[in-house]
């Protein structure tokens, strides 16, 4: 299937001008492809890698840009530490919108009720690469993103969260939304909006989960975070802490087209990716980071082409926390796994913000309780295995501190290559994949006296397969007294034209085993296609043993 | 109440400890139309790998006359599936039929699994 997803990361110009980011590749195909859509994501990163406190304040920067329908919006907010001369430190946040642009910087400042520093749009796709236009640049930072392109997919954005119909060009299977409102006034306009501003992600999923992420830290206020499982947005009002936004869901997926938004607060101005199309399967849903070390596994129940995790640190609840601002989000494309966490501390006048972020190129999610630079991760998620087969997801647990969080998170691909609901037969005759995946087979034989009874050992001699002349490898392994030792080599059915050859399997002349089986088969995973008639070989008994 | 001690991997049978074991059915390995007598020279088990406990290996010489015994274990030195044990008994002769016991010695929660019995007997003279 057509669909194409890749995760990237590039540092922004410090002036204005253009650039190009390159690495555009299914990572899934290796195929390089034209971008569609592009969610750019940091907050004054200074470096990958590394806990960023250049201003011990959280910041965050998030966008979105459709190639073809060319729209674009970003979207940001962040906290300032002004040192007034007499009450000490005071914390300034201010949120920016630039509707028109998909990549942007704020930077919030004590006057003019914040600022834009830098401002930018996706210029030019082309096949592996795109454009990236900087109209204002001040400050180079990182940024990560995740590309979308391919023809079986219909991606689509939406402006608003409004109760009503939404359209989409096919079946509509779910939806991603930029959590970035704000109190003063609708969000994705034009202006600098002096105060605070939601940040997060949401999702709904037609058949599935639907739940959001949202944290604001507010002027001379307490910090705010919240995930809930049962709306797509959430807006925290600066004031009073509380959701001011409503419960928005989708309501109903349309047939053959479109979706229906209920529950919704007015019109909420969000930029939102819709995926639609025959075969495109969305699912989404929440796990809890183990109380401990170690692999674990998430069902996602479908072939994923990318996974977003999601998580302030907390359960999911109705409760909106007041102790810090701290998030997480991080993507992965089954290759590459980026997060982007921003957090930070207040208490009161007077005394320093603590905060920070983090943009990660090897690790999938992470928790904190911001401290400024001696800021400690927990609870850090690492992908080891994005299963296409099985439609399964595999993390690294490490540094967990028993808390606990939950983490949300959304999918998209299609269907299982393999798992449950579809049984792989490995039935077709020359041809050596089954649905597309390689497989690895083996035979083993039944447990023989090597000498004919076990008072004696012996050693075997002239081990022989026999089978259809291919160009397949197959492995031997000699399996002595069920498993003390098993020595194995390879031999390469390849003949001169014959329909069947006999190789001698060099590396299996052993001795001293009272017990002997043999098994035969592949090494790897492989496409090779091999049939065997017999394998065999002499036993000679050696002397009486104990 | 019956007690099955049917549940794997568990060996306690409703919290009651209990001695399990395999009795080979009996074999006239020299015997013939003169009632030959046997020795057991020696005897092999395969076990199922993994289990430390000191299981007891028997011979039964003419149905409980003539008896031995000694202890195997289970206990892996690698990583293969199943163990082979040998036990000398040379002592174990002038029988005319043979049988193989393997098991607990006495009532215990030990987990084990007997795959195969196998004894070299030998021809003594007519008795």
């Amino acid at each position: 299937m057509a669909t194409y997803a890749c995760v990237l990361s590039f540092q922004s110009l410090s002036a204005p001008g253009t650039q190009t980011v390159s690495g555009v590749v299914d990572a899934q195909t290796g195929a390089a492809f034209t971008p569609v859509a592009l969610l750019p994501l940091g907050g004054y990163a200074d470096s990958l890698n590394a806990l960023c406190t250049s201003t011990s304040t959280w910041h965050m920067d998030m966008g979105l840009h459709h190639w073809g329908e060319g729209k674009g919006g970003a979207a940001g907010c962040g906290a300032f530490q002004y040192n007034h001369i007499t009450l000490g430190p005071i914390k300034v946040c201010s949120g920016a919108d630039a509707t028109g642009y998909a990549l942007m910087d704020t930077l919030p400042f004590l006057f003019f009720g914040g600022m834009i520093t830098g401002t930018g749009y996706v210029s030019a796709v082309r096949s592996g690469e795109f454009d990236v236009t900087w109209v204002s640049a001040t400050r180079a930072s990182y940024r990560t993103v995740l590309v979308l392109g391919g023809t079986d997919w219909d991606l689509k954005v939406h402006t608003s969260i409004v109760n009503g119909t939404q359209t989409t060009a096919s079946k509509a299977r779910g939806v991603l939304w930029l959590n970035s409102l704000t109190n003063y006034g609708s969000g994705l306009a034009s202006a600098t909006g002096a105060g605070a501003r939601t940040m997060g992600f949401g999702f709904d999923v037609d058949g599935s989960n639907r739940g959001c992420v949202a944290q604001v830290a507010v002027s001379q206020g307490p910090n705010y975070r919240t995930q809930l499982f049962d709306r797509i947005i959430a807006e925290i009002n600066q004031t009073t802490g509380a959701i001011s936004t409503g419960s928005p869901t989708v309501s109903a997926w349309g047939g053959t087209s479109g979706f229906t938004i209920s529950g919704a607060t007015g019109a909420l101005s969000s930029k939102g990716l819709s995926f639609s199309g025959a075969d495109v399967q969305v699912a989404s849903g929440r796990f809890t980071v183990p109380a401990s070390d170690g692999s674990f596994s998430v069902n996602l129940g479908l072939g994923a082409k990318f996974v977003i995790l999601m998580g302030v640190g907390a359960a999911s609840s109705g409760a909106v926390r007041s102790d810090q601002a701290s998030i997480c989000l991080g993507w992965t494309d089954g290759s590459a796994q980026h997060s982007f966490w921003t957090g930070e501390a207040w208490t009161t006048i007077g005394v320093p913000l603590v905060g920070g972020r983090y943009l990660s190129t090897s690790s999938l999610w992470r928790m904190a309780t911001p401290s400024g630079g001696t800021t400690a991760f927990s609870n850090v998620l690492t992908l080891t295995n994005l299963s296409t087969a099985l439609g399964t997801m595999t993390l690294s647990a490490s540094s967990t501190d028993g808390t606990s969080p939950e983490v949300l998170w959304f999918a998209v691909g299609a269907a299982t290559s393999g798992g449950t609901g579809v049984i792989l037969k490995a039935d077709q005759p020359g041809v050596g994949v089954d649905d597309g995946e390689m497989f690895l087979s083996y035979i083993v034989s039944g447990a023989f006296k090597a000498s004919g009874r076990l008072s004696r050992m012996a050693q075997l001699r002239e081990p022989v397969i026999t089978g259809r002349e291919t160009d397949a490898t197959v492995q031997a392994t000699l399996i002595k007294d069920f498993g003390l030792s098993s020595p194995s080599d390879t031999v390469v059915m390849t003949g001169v034209g014959e329909t069947h050859v006999s190789k001698r399997v060099e590396g299996l002349q052993e001795a001293d085993m009272r017990i002997l089986q043999v098994k035969l088969g592949d090494q790897n995973p492989t496409a090779d296609y091999w049939s065997i008639d017999k394998f065999t070989g002499d036993t000679d008994p050696e002397g009486e043993s104990s | 109440m019956i007690l099955k001690a049917d549940v794997a991997g568990v060996s306690a049978d409703d919290n009651e400890t209990f001695r399990g074991y395999v009795r080979t059915g009996a074999i006239a390995p020299h015997s013939d139309e003169e009632a030959g007598l046997s020795a057991v020279r020696e005897s092999w088990v395969i076990l199922r790998a993994g289990s430390t406990a000191q299981m007891a290996i028997s011979v039964r010489g003419d149905f409980g006359k003539e008896l031995g015994a000694s202890s195997v274990s289970g206990a892996a030195s690698g990583t293969e599936t199943f163990v082979i044990r040998k036990w000398d008994h040379p002592q174990e002769a002038d029988m005319q039929f043979v049988q193989l016991e393997v098991g607990d010695a006495s009532a215990a929660a030990t987990q084990w699994a007997v795959h195969y019995v196998e004894s070299l007997t030998i021809e003594e003279g007519e008795a």
